[in-house]
């Protein structure tokens, strides 16, 4: 099991290989091996603390108290082991897939396309005046 | 009246057998006679007798569709101008769109009419319908199970024969696994055939509209009507539009299914696996020649999928900011306060898991590690697709590992909860189309579906080998005991 703190590093060494090779099949795991639970023991190193889970709910704008955040941390940690799979696999000359057909983003012509409908636009704002959104004070 | 197919009732109707009122007026009287099943999240009879009458009108003006008259439901992740789009969120109680989704809108102008909205798990997220801000929903074959998820108000409901046919939508398995825990078919298209214009986003590169009905030809039907390129929907793929009940009738005899081994391994359960290779026999009988394929990385379709999907999710749901529509916390200290507690209280457990997961893959010094390989690893797995499909036409295998679960017995515990899309995800990761039918019943009398997998654009065969098993055998006119209640 590789440490999460460590994945980033370890993606380069993999992206250090010689391209071209093609990537190295991976042996399908049965359910059993997928079940993190099956491979706690062999992971030594907790990947998320408690400060990080505080610090990406800020990021994600989520407010989290202590219990939520400790109930999260070990899902988020279970979760995580089962993402890690993925460093295992070698992907040296593989395109990253965005979408799955592939090709150029389709543009539109640079015209007007939509009618301006305010009233069924701004029907469900929790908070409005006069045509506008309402939010609390940003600049004093 | 309710075994009735949709082919049937669009007969019916045109021969003025039945009207579009009385049809309205009877599934308006089952939705209200199952209301335990918790399926419906709002029905407006005013709005549904208003379009059957609008139907009638048209089918006396002699310019009815095989459709028109024919009741329908939306799950309610396509918003709707008439009935409350809420996904199943608090985050959009009492939302009311200014313009109906596209797959409303077509489905609409054929002349289908809409019952109301359908109950899902929130935004679309999870497998078993007990995300749903709106209490769960109960399997119509056994009220002590799970419908599946997320589309499992669209499965019970076509199941409890409540709707002749629903919408439904499909990320990483959301129309297929339903489907199989509740008897019905299910199918999902190609991504990019189906709009996903007022569709509420999920993982955008993966979410893809379709169809749950009691057979493969209700659902070509259906799907004749429903899919098509969308201007608005800047992944809608622009192709010719086609007759998806071309090959109903074909016969099979020289089609190649491929069954893939890594889909029979460890973890699929007995009585699945007996129904499941029941089924791959009949379609010897038709004379269908299996063919053994490998799929080698396709469980590296859950890994790929949870670090997709959640990071896709964090992006689309931050829109909610309680600022344009959506909920807002009563009380709040400034701006950012009032978005992180009206989030916070508006979005349940599961999407908040998501969009920490979602948030922390697309960090700064991850992304590259999580969410690029995790693009490279799809890849793999669309690739191991596209060498199958040269040794066969078809793939076929389970949809699940076992029957539907009982309320609580996964729901503590996400990872087993999203290992329930083991055989789903990787058909979504590839964008291929994929469908799920009635083959038998398992453990407790639960039903069990066959999987269907086509190459891309290649729906109408898939439906076709669907109906050709449904025409050979009964599994899909089995009705469960809370249908004739």
């Amino acid at each position: 099991m590789i440490p999460y703190r460590t994945a980033a590093v370890n993606k380069k060494r993999v992206s250090q290989e010689p391209p071209g090779r093609g990537h190295r099949p991976c042996v399908l795991l049965p359910v059993p091996f997928l079940n993190p639970a099956a491979t706690t023991e062999a992971s030594h190193e907790m990947a998320l603390t408690l400060s990080d889970v505080k610090r990406i709910a800020h990021l994600a704008r989520i407010e989290v108290t202590d219990a939520e955040a400790g109930q999260a941390l070990g899902q988020l940690n279970d979760i995580f082991r089962l993402i890690e799979q993925l460093q295992s696999v070698d992907t040296s000359g593989i395109e990253p897939m965005s979408h799955p057909l592939g090709g150029s983003q389709r543009l539109r012509e640079d015209v007007v396309s939509s009618t301006e409908n305010r009233e069924a636009n701004m029907r469900n704002a929790p908070s409005q005046l006069d045509g506008l959104f309402l939010v609390p004070r940003v600049i004093e | 009246m309710f075994k009735k197919s949709v082919a049937e009732l669009g007969r019916a109707l045109i021969a003025g057998e039945v009207s579009a009122v009385e049809l309205a007026r009877f599934f308006l009287e089952r939705i209200e006679s199952h209301k335990d099943l918790n399926a419906f999240l709002d029905v407006r009879p005013e709005v549904t007798l208003a379009q059957a009458r609008a139907a009638d009108a048209r089918i006396a003006r002699g310019e009815a569709t095989p459709l028109t008259g024919v009741p329908i439901a939306h799950k309610d992740i396509f918003v709707t101008r008439d009935f409350h789009s809420t996904a199943s969120s608090r985050m959009l109680e009492g939302y009311l769109s200014p313009f109906d989704a596209t797959v409303v809108e077509k489905l609409g102008s054929a002349g289908m009419v809409a019952l109301g909205k359908l109950n899902c798990d929130e935004f679309a997220m999870g497998s078993s319908n007990e995300n749903s801000h709106y209490g769960n929903v109960l399997n119509p074959w056994d009220k002590t199970a799970v419908p599946g998820g997320s589309s499992g108000g669209s499965a019970a409901a076509v199941a409890a024969r409540i709707t002749p046919a629903a919408t439904a939508t499909d990320t990483g398995g959301s129309i297929r696994e339903p489907a199989a825990f509740s008897g019905v078919t299910g199918i999902k298209p190609t991504y990019g055939r189906a709009s996903r214009w007022g569709m509420i986003a999920f993982a955008s590169s993966l979410d893809q509209a379709g169809i749950m009905t009691r057979s493969a030809e209700d659902a070509a039907l259906i799907f004749n009507a429903m899919l098509g390129f969308d201007p608005k929907d800047s992944t809608s793929v622009e192709r010719a539009h086609e007759d998806y009940t071309r090959s109903l009738d074909v016969d099979l005899k020289g089609l190649r299914i491929g069954v893939p081994k890594e889909f029979f391994g460890d973890g699929l359960q007995p009585d699945v696996e007996k129904a499941v290779r029941e089924a791959l026999a009949e379609y010897v009988k038709l004379g269908v020649k299996l063919v053994d394929i490998s799929l080698p990385n396709a469980a590296l379709g859950i890994p790929v999928y949870y670090v997709i999907a959640p990071a896709e999710c964090s992006s689309n749901l931050s829109r909610f900011d309680g600022v344009r529509y959506g909920h807002r916390a009563a009380r709040y200290s400034d701006l950012i306060d009032m978005m992180k507690k009206s989030r916070s209280e508006g979005f349940g457990p599961e999407p908040k898991r998501r969009i920490l997961i979602g948030t922390y893959v697309l960090s700064h010094g991850y992304y590259d590690a999580y969410y690029i390989q995790a693009q490279k690893v799809r890849r793999i797995i669309a690739d191991e697709f596209q060498r199958a499909f040269r040794e066969c036409d078809l793939i076929a295998g389970p949809v699940t590992t076992s029957v539907a679960f009982g309320f609580g017995e996964k729901a503590a515990d996400p990872v087993a909860m999203y290992l329930s899309d083991l055989y789903t995800i990787p058909g979504s990761l590839a964008g291929i189309p994929g469908m799920s039918i009635p083959c038998g019943f398992g453990a407790k009398n639960r039903p069990v579906g066959l999987q269907l997998m086509a190459n891309y654009f290649d729906e109408a065969r898939l439906l076709g080998a669907a109906h050709r098993y449904q025409q050979a055998t009964d599994w899909h006119l089995r009705v469960p005991p809370a249908a004739k209640e």
